[in-house]
């Protein structure tokens, strides 16, 4: 308070000092009692309003930029400041009173405003075309980390995830989930022996293979080293799938991985690069060089299919979310990768059997029910809510905790959410499978 | 007293019939059902 | 040659040189593109040989001849962001706002002028149509000192850009460049039809001439408009742009340019916005004069003027909504992306900040109404039911401003139990604020029907019936819009999206039939007592006051949404704001911003009414011939 007096004071001292002046001058001019007693409590007052209005400004002035949620207040006291005036100088009185009253209601508004929770929109993603082949192998690691998972020294975090997606099903540590999908430590060392070994690989023999593809495109031919091992599998998830990873009911077959480079991921060559360099750099082992890597890629991808490297688009908060609630729910499920673990009658490729079938039209009331039910659904729709919020709330039997990602509250708008309980609360075991909208 | 009556009912039947024609026929032209729950 | 005739000889003379000046910049235009088109095109060709560089058009998908430079890739720094001291942005955000209000205030006068002169013109009663005419003097005459200062307002914001933001300001000047020469020929056309239009007046006072005078405010209108469409044509490029190619150069087609994807909704949404905030300022004018008046007739003038200006303002004000509603429908489609940030993201605050202005807006209105009331003599009838329409109000604005999802971080959601709050959640979803918005309109449309029926009684053989009907008819629409929007949560979210078109129906049928019933009961009703103008309470004034405020802010508001939904681009997906101001601001920065702008408007535009009534003071009061004596009735002009 006391600073503010101060600066009040040394930006409108002219203004007071005028106002004293006059204030002294009818002291000495006016000479009829009566008017020399009105004229001085005029002053008076015009001196008081002055002071207040510099207050007001004074305090207007600093809490300009500040977080400080009592800038308004110096609106209504510019307020209060011409209402005083107005039953002064009665000539100007409307003016004074519209200009308070316009103030009062600016002072609301921008309280309001200010009462709101404060969001502020961070800077933008840096245009550096990020250019991966002129990295050094510790950028090129930092930048596939980012990919993997939405940014650096966050790979040991559970449910830390980035645009690759990986950490949805892969574990990249000892001991971390995963049981979808091979943990990925140790993958660089095991990948040139043991998995180019294995029988089943039929290494230069793709003709030989049993799986649901024989070669990534015609004539690609297989893997001869780790490190395209590593590119095919990421090309071609299904050329060969590590036994008891399949997808269930296929004999392992078949591998429940998208092929990255397509859509819904669609990872460009450069960005494989980095993350398969991530892979090798965090275990201390020295990474294939950067063309070595895409080369390997370039093996197994052909040309048309090869994603050109987007510029990032708008990345606001929003553009990080799998799927943002526009789509039918189809694709919102394959977006957000629940097909791989759930089976979801009537969405088609909705086979996974990591985790339990949704049709919860039939079996959310049951669990409700249970006696071991914690949680606090009451219907359908919330049961199916908390399940994807939060997982742990309650774990269907068999089923294994924790192996549900915790992220979708974040990572899908709440249209897409909506879709989806929508969906699900509409399947019933033994009925046709509900529309998709 | 009575004509009031009368005539109170006799706008009740008109906007209840127009309320529910809007309805009904704004719901049709885009195509969905007015009568969705009661239908089911 | 009579003087009548020779009058006549040169008013049309002065109405052809109008369309002329209307028609010149077309004229000139013709050639423009074409000539546009070949020579860059030659010089092209020139300096790259033979060969012609091909680019496909980033909206329309056609391939076209690049002609223009691409878009500059900018640096932080002096060369591209020259700055004094401060946020260039802000500075920028200032100057463009405050020619923005301006702007929108002369435009939108004109066109009241043109309705209430025409009113004057086709009513039949001498006293009522002078004192429409005389309206619509007074109101060309507060746009004209408005005019120049919106001038040198533009002036302004052309400098700030130059100075400030040199490289986007050349960028966008060079895909524009024809247009900008055609706004500054049509804003020579306006001057000086508006000149014209202004000093005629008296001249072209009777007959024939009157008609003519009527002509150029259309004209004068026509050319305001399409200067308001070729500005709109620059933001609806930088928001949505079309007519380049991915790195922004120009391919030659200044019509893609134009015509942008969301060029017609935000032309339409512009002119309806202008309207209602036009007719908020005249309205606020109307209640400083009223309030600064000393004598009953000035009273009673300027009440009955801000009434008027009400009128027109809220009737603006009520397709608002549904031009706003497919301006946003055009972004969705134009980016997904962009209306989820606007909606559900990054500026999802500021909507919820808008519901509560509307709602305002709203409040004021029927609070002016009830008020208005009081001037009327028989009026009292209805002033006991206000308490239940306060409560009918106050209901359906809670329901209006309950948010449905917001951004919100993990513990808040883990607190909330998901991303909608367990009870209150379900007045967020859009069932239930539609309900509450359309409680709020039929409201405001009872309120307007008691209002026009305040002194009167119907004299018609079946007015017993008639009012019955009324009232039923109102409590269906109620009970209907009520229904539905608790019926909508019982049905799938495919068929409850349906639902908001007979809701809308049901209040747009309040609208109409009660409006046009009462007017036809109302016909030579019998008058319980004379509408006394002037004899309204200060309370009400104050009320315009705050909904010429509240349009103010709510402008302010929706305008800075619409640009900063741009988040980081100049130009959206073409040019990059590589300024330090790239972010976007905090909600309360830019409600404190927003607060600055509509003060600094206000206090401006009251020292230019205050000069006008000092140059009045001067001026012999002309005889006041539309002093209201038989206090006719204008309740019907909205």
């Amino acid at each position: 308070m006391g600073n503010l007096i101060n600066e009040a004071l040394s930006m409108g001292w002219m203004a007071m000092a005028l106002l004293v002046g006059l204030l002294i001058y009818f002291q000495v001019s006016i000479s009829d009692p009566v008017a020399k007693k009105r004229a001085t409590f005029k002053t008076f007052i015009g001196i008081i309003a002055a002071f207040l209005m510099f207050v007001a400004i004074a305090n207007y002035k600093n809490n300009f930029y500040g977080e400080n949620r009592l800038l308004p207040v110096s609106l209504v006291m510019i307020t209060a400041t011409t209402f005083m005036l107005a039953l002064y100088f009665t000539n100007l009185g409307a003016l004074l009173k519209i200009g308070g009253f316009m103030f009062f209601v600016a002072a609301f508004l921008s309280g309001y405003g200010n009462w709101l929770p404060q969001v502020e929109g961070g800077f933008p993603p840096k245009e550096e075309k990020l250019d991966f082949s002129s990295m050094t192998p510790q950028q090129l690691a930092d930048e596939g980390e980012k990919i993997i998972f939405g940014g650096i020294g966050q790979n040991k975090v559970q449910g830390a995830i980035g645009k690759g997606q990986c950490p949805l099903c892969h574990a990249f540590h000892q001991g971390m989930l995963g049981e979808r999908a091979p943990n990925l430590i140790g993958l660089p060392e095991r990948a040139g022996k043991e998995r180019l070994e294995d029988p089943k690989y039929s290494k230069g023999k793709p003709a030989a293979r049993e799986y649901a593809q024989k070669e990534a495109f015609p004539g690609s031919g297989t893997a001869e080293n780790g490190q395209e091992y590593i590119a095919e599998s990421h090309a071609c998830p299904s050329c060969y799938v590590v036994a008891g990873y399949g997808v269930k009911g296929t004999n392992d077959k078949e591998s429940p991985m998208p092929a990255i480079h397509k859509p819904p991921i669609s990872l460009s060559l450069p960005e494989l690069a980095a993350v398969d360099t991530w892979l090798y750099v965090r275990e201390g082992r020295e990474a294939p060089s950067y063309e070595e890597i895409i080369k390997s890629y370039e093996k197994f991808i052909p040309e048309a299919d090869r994603p050109k490297q987007q510029e990032e688009k708008a990345a606001g908060p929003a553009s990080a979310l799998l799927a943002d609630g526009s789509e039918p729910v189809d694709q919102i499920f394959a977006k957000a990768q629940c097909v791989s673990c759930h089976t979801i009658p009537g969405i088609p490729g909705a086979t996974g059997t990591i985790g339990p079938k949704l049709e919860e039209g039939t079996n959310a009331p049951l669990r409700i029910k249970d006696k071991d039910y914690k949680g606090s659904a009451k219907s359908t729709p919330e049961y199916i809510m908390e399940s994807i919020v939060d997982p742990s709330a309650y774990v269907v039997k068999p089923f294994p905790d924790n192996t549900m990602p915790k992220v979708f509250g974040q990572k899908l708008s709440a249209g897409a959410l909506k879709k989806i309980v929508d969906y699900l609360s509409q399947v019933k075991a033994g009925a046709p499978p509900p529309k998709i909208s | 007293m009575g004509q009031s009556i009368v005539y109170g009912i006799i706008s009740l039947i008109i906007c209840v019939a127009y309320f529910t024609l809007v309805d009904h026929f704004l719901m049709d032209m885009q195509g969905l059902d007015y009568w969705y729950l009661f239908r089911k | 040659m009579g003087l009548v005739t020779r009058k006549k000889l040169f008013s049309i003379m002065a109405l052809c040189a109008m369309v002329g000046l209307l028609l010149l910049p077309i004229v000139m235009s013709l050639p423009s593109p074409a000539a546009g088109e070949e020579a860059p095109a030659a010089d092209a060709a020139k300096k790259d040989g033979d060969k012609v560089e091909k680019g496909r058009d980033v909206y329309y998908k056609t391939e076209g001849i690049v002609v223009g430079a691409p878009a500059p890739k900018t640096t932080d720094g002096p060369k591209d962001y020259p700055r004094y001291n401060f946020e260039s942005r802000v500075l920028l955000w200032f100057a463009n706002q405050q020619h923005l209000y301006y702007g929108s205030f002369v435009l939108a006068v004109p066109i009241f002028c043109m309705v209430i002169e025409f009113m004057g013109v086709v009513t039949k009663d001498k006293a009522l149509a002078k004192r429409y005419d005389q309206l619509a003097y007074d109101f060309i005459k507060i746009s004209l000192t408005a005019y120049s200062l919106t001038a040198i307002l533009g002036g302004i914001l052309i400098f700030t850009f130059l100075t400030l933001y040199p490289a986007f300001f050349g960028y966008l000047s060079s895909i524009f460049r024809p247009v900008m020469h055609i706004y500054a020929l049509m804003f020579v056309a306006e001057s000086g039809t508006l000149y014209i239009y202004y000093y005629g007046w008296d001249k072209m006072k009777e007959g024939f001439l009157k008609w003519i005078h009527l002509s150029m405010s259309v004209i004068l209108n026509v050319i305001g408009t399409l200067l308001m469409f070729l500005a709109n044509s620059w933001i609806g490029f930088m928001m949505s742009p079309a007519g380049v190619d991915e790195q922004g150069r120009f391919l030659g087609n200044i019509w893609h340019v134009l015509h942008t994807a969301l060029w017609n909704p935000l032309n339409v949404h512009r002119i309806l916005g202008n309207m209602a905030f036009g007719g908020g300022v005249v309205a606020a004018y109307a209640a400083y004069k009223f309030l600064a008046a000393k004598t009953d007739e000035d009273r009673a003038h300027y009440d009955w003027m801000g009434y008027i200006a009400m009128a027109l303002g809220v009737a603006f004000l009520i397709p608002l909504p549904f031009a706003g509603y497919w301006l946003m429908r055009e972004v969705y489609a134009y980016r997904q992306q962009m209306g989820i940030t606007l909606m559900g993201g990054l500026l999802a605050w500021l909507f919820i900040i808008q519901a509560t202005m509307i709602g305002i807006l709203f409040l004021s209105t029927n609070y002016y109404l009830w008020q208005a009331m009081g001037r009327m003599r028989g009026a009292e009838k209805y002033q006991r039911y206000i308490k239940y329409l306060v409560f009918l109000l106050a209901c359906g604005f809670l329901v209006f401003i309950t948010p449905h999802t917001m951004v919100m971080t993990p513990a808040e959601l883990k607190a909330m139990g998901g991303q909608q709050h367990p009870v209150l959640g379900n007045y967020g979803v859009m069932s239930a604020k539609n309900g509450g918005i359309n409680v709020i309109i039929t409201t405001t449309v009872l309120s307007f029907v008691w209002y026009m029926r305040g002194n009167k009684v119907s004299t018609v053989s079946w007015a017993k019936f008639g009012n019955i009907f009324m009232g039923v008819f109102f409590a269906c629409a109620y009970v209907n819009i009520i229904w539905l929007a608790i019926y909508g949560y019982y049905i799938p979210a495919n068929v409850r999206v349906g639902l908001s078109v007979p809701q809308v129906a049901t209040t747009l049928s309040c609208l109409f039939f009660m409006f046009a019933l009462n007017s036809v009961m109302m016909k030579g009703a019998k008058q319980m007592g004379p509408i006394e103008w002037g004899k309204i309470s200060a309370r009400s004034q104050y009320a315009l006051i705050m909904l010429a405020t509240a349009f103010t802010w709510m402008m302010g508001l929706m305008g800075y949404i619409r640009s900063s939904v741009r988040l980081f681009w100049h130009v959206n997906e073409i040019m990059r704001d590589n300024s330090p101001w790239a972010y976007t601001h905090t909600v309360g920065f830019a409600a404190n911003m927003i607060s600055f702008n509509v003060l600094f408007f206000w206090i401006s535009i009251l020292f230019v009414f205050w000069l006008g009534s000092l140059t009045a003071k001067k001026v012999p009061v002309e005889a006041k011939a539309g002093v209201p004596g038989s206090a006719p009735q204008p309740a019907g002009s909205h």
